[in-house]
């Protein structure tokens, strides 16, 4: 585009620079709380300006060229050449947000500051005198306030005014007006590098360049190609102020800079007297949330609370996704507080009546002399009776209660499509595969949602209040006792969400080592995928057993410690822990727009994966369940000929001493490459033909008939499927982020061994004291164990 | 003296910033350097949460240990 | 088959076909919600070099 106009978004992490930028270009992109979630700059179109581009950079402290976040916008400022650039300012944090302010000055480039929080500023007593700061940097001066959208296009129209006029210079071929922020010595080495560097940078940024050069910035010098003589003369002036200040050439820049700061502060911010120096109630949070005894009890509270609300019995998501699974999904629901009983007896009772009559009717015409009915989820005998002649003959008239008639009832969608694929003619098969291969599939998943919706909220409500960074600097006290560093930690939580961006946060840590480690190990945290696995077996198997969904999470968490460990005794990953050092926000109180915008997001992409991801898979495998090698159609009962049962069958001994050695099994935890969700998916598919009347038991009856101790293999099977490499596409973003493909393999392998190892140890272990008998799997998982412990204690070696 | 030797609620005077050019760097961005007073907000296990202007900064208890202060 | 299963047999075949072509095409959708293929969880973002 021609006439368009680049605006380049530049603050400190935290500045409220993502809000900003949502409100002026209406996207949503995710505002996340601690650096290296945005490792990449975004771009949008300006309300209202069409030809205005806004990019969106990486939160970044300073200008040097170290870290990924600062050279990737220092790229887009340099080299891009923005036509203008909007700073943003914490009004609270006004004096080190300045830091990159005067950086950023220095660049030439029109420019305006906008000073965001300035609704917290004005809470706080605190004053700012805008015109005193603009004059000392040059630029434009605003008070903005993002998150209550107070001046904010205004901000973003002044900055393309700015653009559209030019280039700030006080006249042709004159030097730019820039602020002098340095003294003395300094100035004076600076003019003389502007000199010698004239012609090869553009004017309006040659003091910057300068600067740079001053501070010996390699990347700089060699991009100039300012050869050695030159540099050598360079040399001389710089040596001459460290000399006559004492210190070094970049120390020295960043103290002036701070006492330019400092004394602008002292003329353009009046603090309130009565918050000087006093703890804020952040402070005072943080006393608690960070102590030494209660942090981690706090930590592990809010995961339980998080769960107990997502799969407690009792609980809201174990409420809604009963009723998604069995009633909006399937069946059909009555409207609550519609119900009514019809001839003295309510829908579940008139339903129960009806099952014991089919009972009765079935029992009869096999010739036996009892009927029963059994619990759907225990799968135990609820009620055994005696049959004769004239039950028989009274069963036999028994009419299926209408639910309509007990109340406003709703048909679910699985009802409602087999009912106009009925009408419509379709035949058996084909509604087969759509019933129960695509819709039972893809139901299967968004069952879950409330789950998932429940555990992204919590989720977003702690990140957006500020509480994850310092769950980050709680590991660290504590992993750095193992010689790991919580640096590490800020993937794992992004984890939670979903292992890609996680593995990418990586990226942002620069010792390779730790990268590696935390490349391989933040896929254990349970990512979304996975806890809609962990809904469903704390619903099949769990229910008076919540907890067991919270400690998953704990260990995941315990799994990334112990093979954190176990991998530092390597030569490959030996080393220091890697220093620590994070801005802790402020608490705030988030925002019901940005937690739902957050969750929304997260729930909008696991429904879409279920349409685009899970239904052509169980397509796929409802054809190849339904059809034997040579491509006959297979009857009802004829499953174990067909082309899924024969591919399960020659890998379901890999799994048996896992617990759950059947094709269906391996077949589930195979697909589950494909989408971690798809396993449940899987799972519901392949157990079409087994006991029970919902896709909940027939799962349950599946662990049953291939385990003495269904519970055992069900756990087993959970973690196996949680522990072990991530899904394809996590595992494709391992290999890139390693860089090689024998790292890429090493983590894959090694995802592989924990998971399996795990499960094994779960399952053997668990039989064994559950009074199953010690058996040679018992003594093998046993070895293993120790050896898994030896690995975790042994003496380290040196690093490589 | 050492950061790490200041207790919880008090304030020092930074001196000198100790440890690898990158981390000083880093922390002079933050806003580490000689001069400035910082207060220590919390403590546990040798790590760190200080007020630095009016940020709060979390810091591992090496980093905290080359620091030098002195009383503000 | 009757003229109808054999409709909605195309169609399901049909539907399922189109979502892997889209996957191939535009990656797979990532799990922060969108399909944009330019948010940092996309998982198919080639090696885009940062740096």
């Amino acid at each position: 585009m021609a006439n368009s106009v680049k605006i380049a978004l530049a603050g400190n992490p935290n500045c409220g620079k993502t809000t900003l930028f949502n409100a002026i270009t209406g996207s949503e992109q995710y505002v996340g709380n601690w650096p290296g979630v945005t490792v990449e700059k975004k771009d949008g179109v300006l309300r209202g300006h069409k030809e205005v581009v806004v990019q969106d950079l990486p939160g970044i402290y300073s200008l040097s060229p170290y870290s990924t976040e600062e050279k990737v916008s220092r790229k887009f400022l340099v080299e891009d050449r923005p036509d203008a650039i909007l700073n943003i300012v914490d009004g609270t944090n006004l004096e080190r947000n300045l830091y990159l302010s005067t950086q950023l000055a220095e660049l030439g480039l029109p420019m305006v500051m906008a000073v965001n929080m300035m609704d917290v500023v004005r809470k706080n007593g605190d004053k700012i005198d805008f015109a005193k700061i603009g004059k000392a940097l040059r630029c434009e001066v605003v008070g903005i306030s993002a998150l209550k959208q107070e001046g904010d296009m205004e901000a973003a129209e002044k900055a393309v005014t700015l653009a559209k006029k030019g280039v700030v210079e006080k006249g042709p071929g004159k030097m730019p007006d820039v602020p002098h922020v340095f003294t003395g010595s300094v100035e004076h080495a600076i003019a003389h590098i502007e000199e010698s560097i004239q012609g090869k940078v553009p004017l309006r940024s040659i003091r910057w360049y300068a600067i740079k050069i001053f501070e010996r910035d390699r990347e700089i010098i060699r991009d100039l190609g300012i050869g050695v003589g030159e540099m050598k003369h360079i040399e001389e002036h710089i040596r001459d102020c460290e000399k006559e200040l004492g210190d070094d050439a970049e120390s020295i820049i960043t103290n002036q800079r701070y006492d330019f700061i400092k004394t602008l502060m002292d003329k353009s911010l009046a603090l309130n007297e009565r918050r000087k120096n006093k703890a804020t109630l952040s402070d005072r949070i943080d006393k608690v949330v960070t102590h030494r005894i209660l942090a981690l009890p706090i930590f592990i509270l809010s995961l339980c609370a998080m769960w107990w609300l997502a799969v407690a019995e009792k609980g809201p998501g174990t409420l809604l996704t009963d009723w998604a699974n069995d009633g909006f999904l399937s069946e059909g629901w009555h409207v609550p507080f519609t119900t009514h009983e019809v001839d003295g007896k309510d829908y579940e009772e008139a339903s129960k009546d009806f099952a014991k009559a089919e009972a009765t009717v079935a029992a009869w015409e096999d010739g036996k002399k009892k009927a029963f009915i059994e619990d759907e989820e225990t799968g135990k005998v609820d009620e055994e009776w005696e049959i004769d002649e004239a039950a028989y003959k009274a069963a036999k008239e028994a009419k299926e209660p209408d639910p309509s008639k007990y109340g406003i009832w709703v048909p679910g969608i699985g009802a409602l499509i087999g009912e106009a694929l009925e009408k419509a003619g379709v035949g058996d098969t084909v509604k087969s595969l759509v019933v129960d291969g695509a819709w039972g599939g893809v139901s299967t998943v968004l069952g879950f949602v409330p789950v998932i919706f429940i555990v992204f909220l919590f989720l977003a409500f702690l990140e957006d209040c500020g509480y994850m960074a310092r769950v980050a600097f709680i590991m660290d006290c504590i992993l750095r006792r193992f010689g790991l560093s919580g640096k590490s930690f800020i993937p794992i939580l992004i984890g939670k969400g979903c292992g890609v961006p996680a593995v990418m946060a990586a990226r942002t840590i620069e010792d390779e080592r730790a990268r590696r480690m935390t490349v391989i190990l933040s896929t254990f945290i349970p990512c979304g995928a996975k806890t809609v696995i962990i809904a469903m077996f704390a619903s099949l198997f769990f229910r008076e057993q919540w907890y067991v969904a919270a400690l998953m999470d704990v260990v995941g968490i315990a799994i990334i410690v112990l093979g954190g460990l176990a991998l530092k005794k390597t030569r490959a990953f030996a080393g220091e822990a890697s220093s620590f050092v994070l801005e802790l926000p402020a608490y705030h109180m988030p925002t019901f727009s940005g937690v739902w915008h957050h969750t929304w997001n997260r729930l909008k992409g696991y429904i879409l994966k279920a349409g685009l991801i899970i239904f052509p898979a169980c397509v796929f495998l409802w054809f190849v369940m339904h059809f034997d090698w040579s491509l006959t159609l297979l009857g009802d009962e004829e499953i174990e000929k067909s082309i899924l049962h024969d591919l399960g069958s020659w890998i379901a001994w890999l799994f048996a001493p896992l617990g759950f050695g059947s094709w269906q099994g391996a077949a589930a935890s195979v697909s589950a490459e494909i989408a971690k969700e798809q396993a449940t998916a899987t799972l519901g598919l392949v157990t079409a033909g087994m006991d029970g009347a919902t896709t909940g038991s027939h799962i349950q009856a599946l662990f049953a008939s291939v385990s003495a101790f269904p519970k055992l293999a069900a756990l087993s099977f959970m973690m196996f499927n949680l522990f072990v490499p991530p899904c394809m596409v996590a595992i494709a973003v391992t290999f890139r982020e390693m860089g090689s493909q024998r790292w890429g393999w090493f983590a894959v392998g090694f995802q592989m061994l924990v998971g399996y190892v795990l499960a094994m140890s779960v399952y053997q272990l668990g039989v064994f004291f559950a009074g199953g008998g010690f058996g040679v799997w018992t003594a093998v998982a046993i070895l293993v164990d120790l050896w898994c412990v030896w690995m975790i204690v042994r003496p380290g070696r040196r690093a490589a | 003296m050492s950061l790490a030797k200041v207790k919880i609620g008090e304030r020092a005077r930074i001196a000198h910033v100790g440890g690898t050019e990158a981390l000083r760097r880093h922390l002079g961005a933050l806003g580490f350097v000689a001069g400035t007073v910082v207060r220590v907000v919390g403590a546990s296990f040798g790590n760190m949460i200080l007020a630095v202007h009016e940020s709060r900064v979390a810091v591992d208890d090496a980093t905290a240990a080359g620091i030098e202060v002195d009383a503000a | 088959m009757s003229f109808a299963s054999v409709v909605v047999l195309a169609a399901v075949v049909a539907l399922a076909g189109l979502a892997v072509w889209r996957n191939v095409k535009k990656g797979a959708p990532c799990d922060c919600g969108c399909s944009c293929g330019k948010c940092s969880c996309c998982p198919t973002r080639q090696g885009e070099n940062l740096v």
